[in-house]
Order: structure tokens, then sequence, then C-alpha cells
């Protein structure tokens, strides 16, 4: 197999293209002197002289220029040749999930890794090794070369990311480069800090550890929802990873000081929810913080922002119904306007039609028993004349957040397809009652029956759903930073993988020379091709350089 | 010398095929429709007062008591003009040009010895030499030298030679034009004015191989011997493109046979002899 080292250099393939072109621009018709020209006057056309000037004609002073460029770029790329004669090939993979940020080594896991990492491919200087990074998705840093100078430094250019590993799909990408039927081995420097990366591997896997420690306490949840004009209750999850009881500080910080703080205790391995109140004014942020978090720093601080700039307008289009006028009016935090018509939805944050169909869709809508032509055509919406038979309901929507919905009924309805983005919220065996879509900026919910033929406006769910549909709806008033998962949180080793790894350097020797290097080779065919192309055109031709077939 | 002394005595056979042109002022060895001084004796007719006494056949007056004339058939001469290329293009190949004289030189053989007056010229854009009309076998010494000093190049203008050709030449006779008739100027005009002027015309239209078939198989720019001038021509198709734009000419040159001059394209793959004896004689110009 043959690989190049600077693959960059392909880029100058394009000088192909330049010789070609100059070839184009410089071919000239030989000169013939004719007894007289009086015959060939007519048998030229200039548009004939003009189309066909541009051919290219072949030309073995062409074809030897061409070569001998493109030889010389396969030069300049550093063709490596190796498995032709039954070298080794190792993939270094470098764990770059969040919990290689633990500090319990200096400077910290994945800085150690790396060194580690450096270390071994300076051992192994010419041998064909490989760079894979492990996160959430497995990423080739360097290709396979024998340069330990160019794999020392793929390895300084990494960096950790605030994702969990996905060491499988990491292993199985380093034994796909390796290839099946070659020898090879791959060498993993990790935290072991992930459940387990089982699967057959065709090549021995040695797996160098680096950090032992478990000592981690972090956030590993964060959210909060209204509760009240100006209020919000937060809720954060913390867990204690370390071997022992923790007490730890939780601080919620704002630009004006501490908002509030708890102190937690918590024990070996338990996962704890911590409430707050906070009252905002306006749109504010916060930090929540740990003190005394463990060696793991990138679970100790996650951002929050709440509240909203204005309150939301909500435009409510009906001809009458008392059961939305009342549930939307329970909400102080908007702003709520009534028409009979649609009049410039643009200018609201969202808009509720109830059977009042728009003639165009809005971006953020609700619609009752309607929608707008381009949404029925679209969704297929289509009347059930007989009363309404629920046969499954999505309770995990967050638009049925807190809801029961035990008993829906309608005396008739309208269903919509169950496809192209639509998420049925409630079904009823030929399509989605209670819909809704999100596209990008786009959110829509449909209720495919009349408030007025149901039962569902005298529930309790009504003014809760409402309360949904607004804050589903409208602006966002919770905004959560990144929040660790456990799982990278729990920076203690967790994968067995003592069945399968050899101890690091206990492998089988590697076999000297699997690489060959081909570009002297490639640049030795560069000058015999242009030294045949002097010898053949510009020697014979007397230093005068023809293009003549 | 141009022509062998075989061939030469070949030529001893034949002799030019001539209509309507004659030579009033001299009498020559070729018979005419009128009668008058000559050898051949033609017919008697009843003397009439005026008619010249010295052809009185006075043996039949004595037979007869009556005054009969001895009518001959009157031989008249005709001037043959040998007019031959002499540009760049047809020493271009020199083969060509050798051609043109020896046919020259033939047609030249064949007249000297039928006692007619024969002048050779070369031309260009002009009459750039020229041999004075001359009777008698023992001048073909001086036309075969003449014709063998070769033509001097130039530039061909046929029309304008042509032209000042029939000012100067009033008399009508024999003109045959040996050339590759690459010329722009409009040459068939002056030819036809010469035909009205019962000029009688042999066109010889003399092509090398090179000409006739052409190799041309890649794009070329051809420059022209005469006038330097390039064409740029495309190799796709050039070689039967050329076939058909020549097989065009010589249809053109040929249709002035059509008021009665004479066309005979030929070739230097062909031997002088062979043209002369085959070609010459189809056209009916020798027999």
């Amino acid at each position: 197999m043959i690989e190049f080292a600077n693959t960059a250099a392909a880029g100058l393939f394009a000088a192909l293209i330049i010789i070609i072109i100059l070839h184009l621009l410089l071919q000239r018709r030989e000169e013939r002197v004719v007894s007289s020209t009086y015959l060939f006057r007519e048998l030229t056309a200039v548009s004939s002289q003009l189309n066909r000037r541009l051919r290219l004609r072949f030309s073995w002073l062409l074809l030897a220029q061409l070569l001998a460029a493109a030889f010389l770029v396969m030069a300049v790329m550093q063709p490596d040749a190796f498995g032709l004669f039954g070298g080794e090939r190792t993939v270094v993979v470098v764990d770059a999930s969040a919990s290689m940020q633990a500090e319990d080594v200096t400077p910290n896991r994945f800085g150690e890794a790396v060194s580690q990492a450096q270390d071994y491919v300076s051992e192994r200087s010419g041998q064909d090794t490989a760079v894979l990074a492990a996160a959430a998705e497995p990423t080739v840093v360097q290709g396979f070369t024998s340069d330990a100078q160019r794999l020392r430094t793929a390895l300084d250019g990494m960096a950790p990311s605030e994702q969990t590993v996905d060491m499988e799909a990491a292993l199985r990408v380093a034994q796909a480069m390796i290839g099946h039927g070659h020898a090879g081995r791959i060498v993993v420097f990790t935290d072991a800090s992930f459940e387990g990366a089982s699967m057959d591997l065709e090549s021995p896997l040695e797996v160098v550890t680096v950090g032992q420690s478990s000592d981690n306490v972090g956030i590993v949840g964060l959210d909060a929802v209204p509760a009240g004009r100006s209020q919000f209750d937060v809720m954060a999850r913390i867990g204690n990873f370390s071997g022992e009881s923790k007490t730890v500080g939780a601080v919620l910080d704002s630009a004006g000081g501490t908002a509030a703080d708890k102190s937690v205790t918590l024990e070996a391995g338990e996962i704890r929810e911590v409430f707050f109140q906070l009252e905002v004014d306006g749109r504010q942020e916060f930090v929540l913080s740990l003190e005394s978090g463990g060696d793991l720093r990138l679970d100790d601080q996650v951002s929050l922002t709440l509240g909203l700039e204005e309150r939301p307008r909500v435009l409510l289009v009906t001809p009458g119904n008392v059961f939305l006028e009342r549930a939307l009016l329970s909400y102080p935090d908007i702003r709520l306007f009534t028409r009979e018509s649609v009049s410039e939805p643009q200018a609201y944050d969202l808009v509720v039609f109830d059977r009042v169909q728009p003639s165009a869709e809005v971006e953020r809508a609700a619609y009752f028993n309607v929608l707008p032509p381009d949404l029925a055509d679209s969704f297929g919406l289509q009347s059930q004349n007989r009363s309404l038979t629920v046969s499954s309901m999505d309770r995990t929507h967050r638009l049925f957040r807190f809801l029961n919905l035990g008993d829906l009924r309608a005396s008739d309805y309208r269903t919509v397809e169950r496809a192209g983005g639509i998420e049925s919220l409630v079904d009823a065996g030929e399509g989605s009652v209670i819909a809704a879509y999100e596209d990008n900026d786009q959110r829509w919910v449909f209720v495919g029956f009349d408030l007025y033929d149901s039962n569902f406006p005298l529930s309790v769910d009504f003014p809760l759903f409402i309360g949904n549909v607004l804050e589903w709806l409208g602006p966002e008033a919770v905004e959560v930073g990144p929040v660790l998962s456990p799982e990278e949180s729990d920076i203690g080793p967790r994968w067995d993988y003592t069945a399968e790894i050899e101890a690091p350097g206990a492998g089988r020797p590697a076999i000297e020379a699997a690489r060959i290097s081909l570009w002297p080779y490639v640049l030795f065919m560069t000058v015999l091709l242009i030294g045949a192309e002097w010898f053949l055109f510009d020697r014979s031709s007397g230093g005068k350089r023809s293009l003549r077939q | 010398m141009i022509l062998s002394s075989e061939f030469l005595q070949k030529l001893e056979r034949l002799s030019l095929v001539l209509r309507r042109t004659r030579n009033r002022q001299l009498a020559g060895s070729r018979k005419s429709y009128s009668l008058g001084a000559g050898l051949e004796f033609h017919d008697f007719a009843p003397y009439q007062p005026g008619d010249d006494y010295r052809y009185v056949d006075w043996s039949l007056y004595a037979r007869l008591g009556q005054l009969f004339l001895k009518l001959f058939v009157e031989e008249h001469d005709t001037n043959i003009h040998l007019l031959v290329d002499g540009s760049r293009s047809m020493s271009f190949h020199p083969q060509k040009a050798e051609l043109a004289a020896q046919l020259a030189a033939a047609f030249g053989y064949i007249s000297l010895r039928q006692l007619d007056g024969v002048s050779a010229a070369y031309m260009t854009d002009r009459i750039t030499t020229e041999l004075p009309a001359r009777r008698g076998r023992p001048q073909i010494f001086r036309l075969l030298q003449f014709l063998e000093k070769g033509p001097e190049s130039g530039m061909t203008d046929m029309a304008r030679v042509l032209a000042r050709f029939a000012y100067y030449h009033k008399r009508p006779g024999l003109l045959v034009i040996c050339s590759d008739f690459f010329c722009d100027s409009d040459f068939p005009q002056q030819i036809r004015n010469l035909v009205a002027a019962r000029w009688q015309i042999v066109l010889v239209q003399v092509l090398s191989t090179e000409e006739a078939r052409p190799q041309l198989e890649q794009p070329l720019v051809l420059v022209d011997s005469e006038s330097g001038e390039r064409v740029l021509v495309d190799a796709e198709g050039l070689t039967e493109r050329y076939r058909d734009r020549l097989e065009r000419f010589q249809r053109q040159l040929a249709s002035m046979m059509a008021f009665g001059v004479h066309y005979i394209p030929v070739s230097t793959d062909d031997s002088v002899e062979d043209i002369v004896f085959r070609a010459f004689r189809e056209q009916g110009v020798v027999r």
C-alpha cells in the first residue's frame, strides 16, 4: 500500500493543467511553403480556425512534460510504501474526553497522555504510526507516517473536548486504519473512565492509563422553571463520584453578587437535587459554582440565564372563546391581544388561532381546529366525523409536562398525518389529533378539535397545557450552559480492559524497515523523464524547441 | 537538351491540327480553304478578264480553244506562339517548369517542321523574355536553347500578360499556354477575347505531384511561394477538400472548351512522350 506523507502537495497537480494550457496556447502550426495558396484559400474558414485552435493534439512532448510534472509532484508528496514487505502499523489512540481534564496528574490527564504518547512514538521512530483522537466521534489527527517529529507535532496540536468518549468507535476506526490482514497494534492512552468498550479486535491492544483518582464532585444537571412573575425555581443535580462522603458549597452568583448558596453533604456515589428560588429582574445571568469540587474543574461551574427582556406579546385570533381567553389571561407574564381576524401576525411573539384560518404560516403559532392552507395540504389535514378515541399519547413531550389527560373526549375531530417532522402528542389511529412541529425557528402546535365540542377546557389540564404552549412557543426564559454528563464527571477508571491488554512495550517486536520512502525513486524517474525530453526534443532540434508532433 | 533526339524523331510523325488561323502574308506549308498560288492542283475555272495570265492552261486552250485557269490550293503558314509560365509557382517544383518547357518545345518543333513561324516567351506578370517568331526547322536549336534557360521567378498575372499579348499580336494564330494557371486575375476573360479575335488557344495545365495529390495530414500554415501569403488550414478532411477544389478549378478551365479552347491537364507524373502522343492526340491538337 502506498500513502503520501504530504498530501497537501497534491494541490501542485494543478500545474499539470497549466502545462496543458500552455501547450494549447503555444501549439503552433507547421509552416509549409507551397507553390501557390490559390486553391487553399477557400478551404479554411475563420470560424474553423478559431474553433480548432484550442483543440489539444497528442504530443509526445506534452506527454513527457505531464509525466515529468506528475512525478515531480508525487515526489513532493513523499510517497511511502508499506505493508508490501510485511511491515507493522500502530495506531495511537488518545482519549480526548472531558474526564481527561481531571487534574489529579500534572498538568492534567490529557497533558500526561499526550506526553506519554509522544515518548511512545519517539521510541518507535521509523515505524508506521498514526494518531487518533477519541471523543464523541473519533478523529484522525495524523495519518500513518514514520516521521516521529510529525507525529509529535500532531500530538501537540490536540486538545481535550467536553464530550463523552465513544471508545468502541475509536477502536473500530483504529482497526480499520490498520486494515485486515496487516500486522499492527492499537495503543490507547486513556483514563479508562467510561463504561466498557469491549469488542473483538484483530490487532493486539495496549492500554496506557493516566490518572487513577476518582475524587470529584460535579454538577451533572441544571434546570429552571418560572414560578410566577419574575420568579424562577432552579434545580441543580450534584453528584459525588469519589469514594467517600463529601460536603460541598453550591453558590449561585450573578453580576450583583451571590444570589443564593447552599451547603450539601453527599454520600459516596450519591447524586442529589438542590433547589434554589431566584428573583429575576428582566433577563439576568447566573453562574452556579461548587466549592471543593475535586480533581475535575470542568463540572464545577455551569452558567444559567433567566428571565426575558420584556413580556411576550400574544395574539388570540378567535370568533370568541372564553376558555382560551381565561386560560391565557391567567398568565400575567404575557401581553394578550384578542382579534377576530388576523392582522400583522409578525408583530407578535406568538399567535393562537382558534377556528380562524390564517392565510399563511406564522413562525410561532398554536392552531385550534384549523391549519393554514399550505400546512393543511402538506400534512394531510382530514376531518373525522365521529367521536374521538385516543389510541396513544406522548406524555414525555414538554407540551404535556405536568398533564394527566386521562379522559380526553371530543364529538368530532381533525387529524394530521404523522410524517414530515410532525411529533404526534395525541394519536387517534387515523392520524395525530394534537401535534407539535419544530424546524429551525418555526414551531407550531395543532389541536384538532373545537374546544367547545370537547371536555378538554373543563379539565384541570387545560390551563397547564396552555402554559406549556406559551413556554414552548414563546421566547426562551431559561437558558442553561453546557453540563457534563454523570459519566464524564465520574472520573474513576471503569473500563475493564485487563482481559484484552498487553503491557506497554511487551507486545511483539516491531518489524524494522516496515516503511519505504519512495520519493527518491520518483524523483529519479522525474530526472530521467526530463533528461529524455531534453534529449529528444531540445537537443535534437538544435536547442530550438519545437512542438511539432 | 530538354528534348532527346529520339523524341524529336518521333515528333516527325506528328502535325498540328489547326482551325481558322492562317497567315495571309507568308506562304507556308499549311493548306488553306482559299484557292490561289500553291503547288497542289485543285480545279479548272473559266478565264475571266483580269485573271492572272500565268495560271492560264495553254495546252487546254490548244485542245479546246477556250481559256481556262488552273486553280491551286493556296498554302499559308500559321504563327505559333508558345507562352510558358515562368513564375515562382512553376519553378518551385523544378520538374513542373521542366515539363512545361518540354511541352512547349514539342509544340515548337512540330510547328517549325511545318514551316510555321514560332515564337516563345516566358511570362510572369509580364513577358519577361521572348524569342521572336522564327521559321524553318533549323530554328529548333534556338528555341530549345531559349526554353532550356528556364524561367525567371516572379508573380503570375496572366490576365495582364494576355491583354498585352493581344495588343501587340493583332494577327491571330495558335497560342499555346503552358502554366499551372494558379492566378487570381481574370485570365479566362482575356482568353475569351483572344478566341473572339480568331485565336486558337491551347491551355496546357502543368501540375506537380504535390499539387495534384498533396499529403496534408496536420494543421498547417501554408506560405505562398510567390506572394508569401499565409493561409491557415486544418488537417481534418483537407486532402479531400483540396481535391474537390482542384477538380472544380479544372472544370472551370475545361468549360472554356465550349468555345474552342483546348484544355490539357498534365502532371509531372506523366512522361512528356506520353503527354504528347496520348493527351495531345486525344484533345485533337496533334495528329
